[in-house]
């Protein structure tokens, strides 16, 4: 009850702080906001969980998306985890480029070291474990959709049918079982790989030394230091992209 | 080189029309708070039905306001967890702490400013009246001094609500028309818009045989749409124009959302410096000038819910990574059409409730006090 107390006494002065100065970016600059305080928020101590997607090795084949969808019961129309795909032209009409016509991009949350989605928070019920994984108590959100606008990568939503925040959490009730997570274990293609950042001899670990100079992460430039690493990824789909949704409409005249 | 994106997962809107409707009530009320006190303090020139008008869309806009608010949570018999978890760092926390006081001082504000209305109920005919001025609890006078510190403190309060509610989207980083300082201020300056229809609709609403505002309402209101229109026009295409990711000129809908903005918010302009003339020295019949009153204040509650509506709800359907889509149709339900209707319904509601507390005065004999001594 102490350390409740004193938390939320440091927590009200930090606020009084942050009144007089009333910039826009205080609120987010400065010390990381992890919410993380309670013992039953710390997670695996000692780890750092990240994901390494290759994009060479995915098919689009979706296996990860209805592996996800079973495991965590999201509802229908909703994901935690989805691939992208794209149509790729050279503007001379041709539909060849050198390598490929279409691009798979699978998308999943970052778990970034920087989550801007947990300081906007406002009744800290998303917080960031110690392993790097970003959670939602969804007994406490109060589904403000706040954390949804906050994520620059559209990986949270509101869930239609517990009506709270949704995200991916890596698996994690998997990953404390000692079991790969859904998609990980469903990918067809083995381009989905994960594990402890902090683990020098993890596959991880190799893989990013081995391919330091072709990882990329999604919009780098945002300052949240995403934790999904890929590799063969092209630099016009790591910002934002500058393309054209296909509407898929049957009574149209090409149906 | 083309790129399609060919398996299009829409994206839900994650805050619904709610939350404009909370912005366009809430601006409201911290804007009348801020003319009640420049009329306050202008009380040789302005008159008592004119500041009650804007007390009134101060408290109203600030009971109105909030409830829309809990429309937007998706849980919102969850609000408790506001007060249970407080979160000094987010600005939507904060928001909870500073709302329930500028409500309340609001409220309080428009009490003590109408108690002497409450008090001259007493000699109303019927039962309803006599018993509602019992709501002005005794006939203690409030000094002027004390009036005007209340005012300054709700002032305060209302500017407690305008920064939080402006930080709170502008510290949303990953759209950059959000994050940015143009749109806060954006929503400030056009929240005097919003009061001044407001107001103009209560005073309308008012009981009184004569429609005439003075020299001096006229010039607060024309004065407070004139500016708030050419800032928001100065304000405007530089909140369009700063977006890191996509052109606003480059979308033929945004292009005409852009000028149907302008088109609203340069009728308000043109309208207030039309019709806000001294009525005592105008020639133009009772009926019309009733009718210019009703369309200004409809043309800048336009212009204030509208760019609520575009800088709110549209810039949502702007895709933040992918190429899209980011669909978005106004519903019939209760988040949509319905919610909206619903809210100005409760406003009118109340707005004609509360109207019918000033009475226009019955006898002469009735002692004036400080508060009531420009009236008519």
């Amino acid at each position: 009850m102490d350390s409740t107390k004193r938390r939320f006494l440091s927590a009200v002065t930090a606020g009084a702080a942050l009144i007089p100065v009333a910039g826009i970016g205080t609120a987010t600059a400065g010390n990381i906001i992890r919410n993380n305080q309670s013992a039953d928020r710390k997670g695996q101590v000692g780890k750092r969980y990240a994901m390494v997607v290759d994009l060479r090795k995915c098919v689009g084949c979706q296996a990860c998306t209805v592996g996800c969808s079973i495991e965590n019961q999201a509802p229908i129309g909703q994901f935690r985890t989805t691939v992208k795909q794209y149509e790729v032209t050279l503007d001379d009409g041709s539909t060849t480029t050198r390598e490929a016509k279409a691009f798979m991009l699978p998308r999943l949350c970052n778990h970034c070291e920087n989550p801007p989605c947990v300081a906007v928070c406002p009744v800290q019920a998303t917080f960031q474990r110690e392993d790097g994984i970003v959670m939602v108590d969804n007994s406490r959100c109060v589904a403000c959709a706040y954390c949804v606008q906050a994520c620059p990568y559209d990986a949270r939503f509101i869930n239609e049918d517990t009506l709270t925040a949704d995200k991916c959490t890596f698996c994690a009730h998997r990953l404390e079982q000692g079991l790969l997570p859904a998609c990980v274990e469903t990918c067809v293609g083995g381009a989905r790989v994960i594990g402890d950042l902090n683990d020098p001899t993890s596959e991880i670990r190799r893989l990013i030394t081995e391919h330091q100079d072709d990882i990329k992460v999604l919009k780098p430039n945002e300052g949240t230091n995403p934790h999904v690493f890929y590799i063969g990824m092209d630099e016009r789909f790591t910002s934002h992209i500058d393309g054209q949704p296909a509407i898929y409409d049957p009574q149209g005249e090409h149906a | 080189m083309n790129i399609t994106e060919v398996l299009v997962q829409p994206q839900a809107m994650a805050w619904l029309p709610w939350a404009v409707q909370y912005f366009f009530y809430i601006g409201s009320a911290y804007a009348a708070a801020v003319l009640f006190l420049i009329a306050l303090l202008f009380e040789k020139h302005t008159s008592h039905r004119l500041r009650a008008a804007l007390v009134l869309t101060l408290a109203i806009g600030a009971i109105v306001g909030p409830l829309a608010l809990t429309g937007d949570l998706h849980q919102p018999g969850r609000a408790w967890h506001f007060y249970a978890h407080i979160t000094p760092w987010s600005w939507m926390s904060l928001g909870s702490l500073f709302l329930p006081v500028f409500s309340g001082l609001a409220v309080v504000t428009a009490w003590l400013y109408l108690r002497q209305d409450l008090i001259n109920l007493r000699n109303q005919p019927g039962k309803v009246l006599p018993i509602i001025s019992k709501l002005s609890l005794g006939e203690w006078v409030l000094s002027r001094r004390a009036m005007l510190m209340v005012s300054a403190i709700t002032v305060l309060s209302g500017i407690t609500i305008a920064i939080y509610t402006g930080a709170e989207i502008a510290v949303v980083k990953s759209r950059s028309l959000w994050h940015q300082p143009a749109s806060p201020i954006l929503w400030f300056v056009t929240a005097f818009m919003g009061s001044v229809g407001f107001a103009l609709l209560i005073w309308l609403l008012l009981p009184s045989q004569s429609k005439t505002l003075t020299s001096g309402d006229t010039n607060l209101l024309k004065k407070s749409v004139v500016t708030s229109g050419v800032l928001t026009l100065i304000l405007l295409p530089i909140w369009a124009s700063n977006n890191s990711a996509f052109s606003l000129y480059s979308s033929e809908q945004w292009i005409q959302n852009i000028a149907l903005l302008t088109l609203v918010i340069l009728g308000s302009i043109i309208f207030a410096n039309m019709t806000m003339r001294d009525d005592k020295s105008s020639t133009t019949s009772r009926v019309h000038r009733v009718m210019f009153k009703l369309c200004l204040s409809l043309i800048t509650l336009a212009s204030a819910w509208l760019i609520r509506w575009f800088t709110i709800m549209d810039v949502q359907t702007i895709a933040k990574f992918d190429a899209g889509l980011y669909p978005y149709q106004l519903t019939m339900d209760g988040n949509g059409w319905i919610g909206i209707i619903g809210m100005l319904g409760l406003w009118l509601a109340l707005a004609l409730l509360a109207s019918e507390l000033i009475q226009p005065k019955q006898n002469s004999d009735v002692t004036p006090t400080s508060l009531t001594l420009t009236e008519r």
